[in-house]
């Protein structure tokens, strides 16, 4: 199911991306670092979930990731092309680059050293300086303006279908909103389009002309993903689509959503905390953690040999339908402080082909140990 | 093996007047509660699990009618019993916990204000005294006096649910009906009146005396402590003081629940729930809590009162699985631990493994299947149990997952027959013509399916929700 067809060309590559929201001012100022760095790839006809309890930044990070927040730093890859980029990094950057030369020279006078060595290192820093904000101003540039061709493979799907639809708007003005912005004016293709999209999410032609509040709360959704299918998108965010409806219902939209992307080849994020369907349904799993990754791996490989603690808490505690397996069960649970990153800071590691772990060299060492086991 | 049983709901029938006509939200439901088990009750929004226990709650909608049915709480009926003595019930017997944590606390109000605010209203300990002694005459007379509103309500409605050509045949019994019932209830209300009138001032003479001795000992105490402390060492005097502070203090508890006392006993709770630190966070917002915390104080309201029945309604919906794995076992530890009754209502059935010693399946107002937990979920026997099963992914679910067609019917036109029937693939014929009885599985067991009685063709469970009992199983040798 869903296997990765082309693995070197990455649909959406995510390079250190940083949200951090910032409010108050002086001595009330706070940054929340919603998400501190995040890497990933997802690959042409993959299904990738994104996992973590809520407030770990896994919405922001979809919400970043289609441009509905500019970010603090890092890059989005879309389809080969920077479609994001934040530069906060870079001016910090600038500011290093500064205070260090500054540094350099005073120790440079001080012992004396020749002109033209002063005037290399001052050439040295203008140009480094002259480089970043080069690039500050490409990524200004190149993220200014919204591609609208390019950014049309790219949709969403909210968790909230009574929110996210326009109460005053018809099912068909909904579905065609995406079809207008992208400039189609022809109504008998707008009007096709929408009938097309209706039955494909199990909806029939009547509907268009109701309102949203017509519909049941798993036919809502089905509204919202007709609305993101509509432009044929490649790609998909699919941020909690499921967890505002009914047990009986949301067995109808994974069977829908698994139906498109094996009809039509889309590649879908998935944001949820339910660990039961992100296992039946994705690919692979990011697990996040207080905006950082965790742990990254197929979802076979995540479940079977699980390393990061914040991990196995997570799987330790997702309930399921067996009263005596219940009955037995031990939670772990998992207590940040038991990492040491005083001396060795985390970063993330490919453990195996395939499997990131965020660990410093000591734990590393642990985990590995741990799999051979 | 009988225990006691706690709560008894017989045949509960509530209905929501609209303006489009009755939504017959619930359709007589019966169950029992025993001391100390966990009832779940689980099905989709709209089954009527919510209203069922907001009305044992005695918080239904304003436009909630009980049509029928009773809710025996302590050998009084719920359903029939006044206002007044609801408040004796309500939160103090019988507590709830609700969904949303957030929208259940008051975001402008401390904490430590919150959770003190129901001990402190309630703590009129020498007007309690009062309204006990006077008890019995005045439910009388309040009862009597619910009685007759009921009576007129339950008239109003049934007129109002007659076609017009049936109201000259009907209508004239029914009134007539009513109007024997009232003028009974209205000698009975001008006793109960005359009792309580003789009452009242005897009642409130016990009450001042007692106060008054109570005052007259202490100031005794205090005098002789008094005496002592002329002429003793500076140490001893303050330690004196003490006292007296400690005696005046206890008299203003022999009036009322003093803040202090209050304060006291929210910490307690506080950290019987495992909030750390309650001393600090007794003066937080509800804000500056996470939602496992928010829930745990709202569970800590619940218990100031020390109630012997809890409902939980969908606590831990809002909740992600790590919190809600420390709820849950929160709830449970807190169950143990006092011996409450719970009913638990979820929709998420991994919850409901987990939690439930029976569980109750609810579909369009009705009980569909009721068993001990191991009952509903290695033998189910209703179609709608076998697709609420089916259609939840596990974590080794594979396959296409088999989905239920259709929606909840709309109950404003409650279907014929079996509910489930429109989007059961076992439906028969008669599943749209008559209702299903309960059929008898066990002593414990019960399903409303007519594909229990002897003439239905046998079948059997979806294949997918023996295999998971089988993987479960196998899962568990491997482990042992």
């Amino acid at each position: 199911m869903g296997a990765r067809e082309n693995k070197d060309t990455p649909v959406l590559s995510v390079r250190n991306l940083k949200q951090h929201f910032k409010s108050g001012f002086g001595k009330n100022k706070l940054v929340v670092k919603a998400v501190d760095g995040v890497s990933f790839d997802i690959y042409k006809g993959e299904v990738f979930s994104l996992v973590g309890e809520s407030g770990c930044g896994k919405t922001t990070t979809g919400r970043t990731v289609i441009k509905l927040y500019q970010p603090t730093d890092g890059e989005v890859y879309f389809l080969g092309k920077r479609i994001s980029a934040g530069y906060e990094g870079l001016k910090q950057e600038i500011k290093d680059i500064k205070r260090d030369t500054k540094a350099k020279l005073a120790e440079l006078k001080e012992s004396g050293a020749s002109e033209e060595e002063i005037s290399r290192v001052q050439d040295e820093k203008n140009e480094r300086i002259s480089e970043i904000k080069a690039e500050i101003k490409l990524r200004k540039e190149q993220t200014a303006d919204e591609d609208i061709e390019h950014m049309k493979n790219m949709q969403m799907i909210f968790q909230d279908p009574i929110a996210s639809l326009n109460p005053r708007m018809v099912v068909k003005e909904i579905i065609a909103e995406g079809l207008r912005i992208a400039n189609v004016k022809d109504k008998d293709v707008i009007n096709d389009r929408v009938n097309e999209m209706l039955e494909t999410v199990g909806l029939v032609r009547e509907h268009a002309s109701r309102y949203p509040h017509e519909f049941s709360g798993g036919q809502r959704q089905r509204i919202g993903i007709a609305r993101a299918l509509a432009v044929s998108p490649e790609f998909i965010i699919a941020d909690e689509p499921i967890s505002a409806l009914d047990v009986s219902i949301q067995a109808q939209v994974i069977n829908l959503l698994n139906d498109l992307r094996d009809e039509f080849g889309i590649t879908i994020m998935f944001i949820a905390h339910d660990l039961s369907v992100v296992k039946y349904f994705s690919d692979r799993i990011a697990v996040m953690y207080y905006g950082k990754l965790v742990e990254l791996a197929s979802k076979e490989e995540l479940f079977k040999n699980p390393l990061h603690p914040y991990t196995k808490s997570l799987l330790s505690a997702v309930p399921v339908p067996d009263p005596i397996h219940e009955k037995t069960r031990q939670r772990i649970v998992y207590d940040p402080s038991m990492h040491n990153y005083e001396v060795n800071g985390p970063e993330l590691h490919e453990i195996t082909p395939g499997h990131y772990i965020y660990a410093n060299e000591a734990e590393l060492k642990e985990y590995k140990k741990e799999m051979t086991k | 093996m009988e225990k006691n049983i706690k709560l008894s709901v017989k045949d509960l029938t509530v209905s929501f007047r609209t303006t489009q006509g009755l939504v017959r939200a619930v359709r007589g439901v019966s169950f029992d509660l025993t001391e100390g088990e966990t009832l779940a009750i689980v099905g989709e929004s709209g089954s009527g699990k919510s209203v069922s226990s907001r009305a044992i709650m005695g918080i239904s909608a304003g436009n909630a009618i009980v049509e029928d049915g009773s809710i025996i709480y302590e050998d009084q009926d719920l359903t029939k019993i006044s206002e007044e003595n609801f408040h004796e019930i309500r939160g103090d017997k019988i507590g709830m916990i609700f969904q949303d944590p957030m929208s259940s606390l008051n975001p402008i109000m401390k904490i430590g204000k919150q959770i003190t605010e129901g001990i402190l209203i309630n703590g009129h300990r020498l007007k309690d005294r009062y309204v006990k002694l006077i008890h019995q005459p005045r439910m009388d007379l309040a009862n009597a006096k619910a009685e007759k509103k009921e009576a007129i309500n339950l008239f109003k409605f049934r007129k109002s649910q007659l076609a017009d050509d049936e109201k000259v045949e009907k209508l004239p019994k029914l009134k007539a009906d009513l109007d024997k019932k009232i003028e009974e209830l209205n000698t009975k209300i001008k006793e109960a009146r005359a009792a309580l009138k003789e009452e009242i001032p005897k009642a409130k003479a016990i009450i001042k005396k007692e106060w008054k001795d109570e005052k007259a000992r202490v100031a005794k105490e205090v005098s002789a402590v008094k005496e002592k402390m002329s002429g003793a060492s500076p140490e001893m005097q303050a330690k004196y003081k003490d006292e007296i502070e400690t005696l005046k203090e206890n008299l203003r508890r022999y009036k009322k629940v003093t803040r202090k006392e209050a304060r006291d006993r929210a910490i307690e709770v506080m950290t019987e729930v495992g909030i750390p630190e309650p001393k600090k966070r007794l003066k937080q917002y509800p804000f500056q809590f996470s939602g496992g915390m928010r829930q745990r104080i709202v569970i800590a309201i619940a218990l100031t009162a020390n109630p012997d029945v809890l409902i939980c309604d969908e606590p831990t919906t809002a909740l992600d699985v790590t919190i809600q794995a420390q709820i849950l076992e929160l709830i449970k530890r807190l169950k143990e631990e006092r011996g409450i009754s719970v009913i638990f209502i979820t929709h998420d059935l991994g919850v409901v493994a987990n939690m439930a010693d029976r569980v109750a399946v609810m579909y369009a107002g009705k009980i569909v299947e009721i068993g001990t937990s191991e009952e509903i979920f290695y033998n189910p026997k209703h179609p709608y149990t076998w697709a609420l099963l089916a259609s939840m992914p596990d974590l080794n679910s594979k396959d296409r997952l088999s989905s239920i067609p259709g929606t909840p019917p709309n109950m404003l036109f409650p279907p014929k027959g079996d509910a489930f029937a429109d989007r059961s693939k076992y439906a028969m014929r008669i599943d749209f013509e008559k209702e299903p009885p309960y059929f008898k599985i066990s002593d414990t067991h019960y399903a409303a399916s007519w594909l229990l009685h002897p003439d239905a063709p046998e079948v059997e469970k979806p294949p997918i929700i023996q295999q998971r009992i089988d993987e479960f199983r196998k899962e568990e040798e491997v482990t042992k």
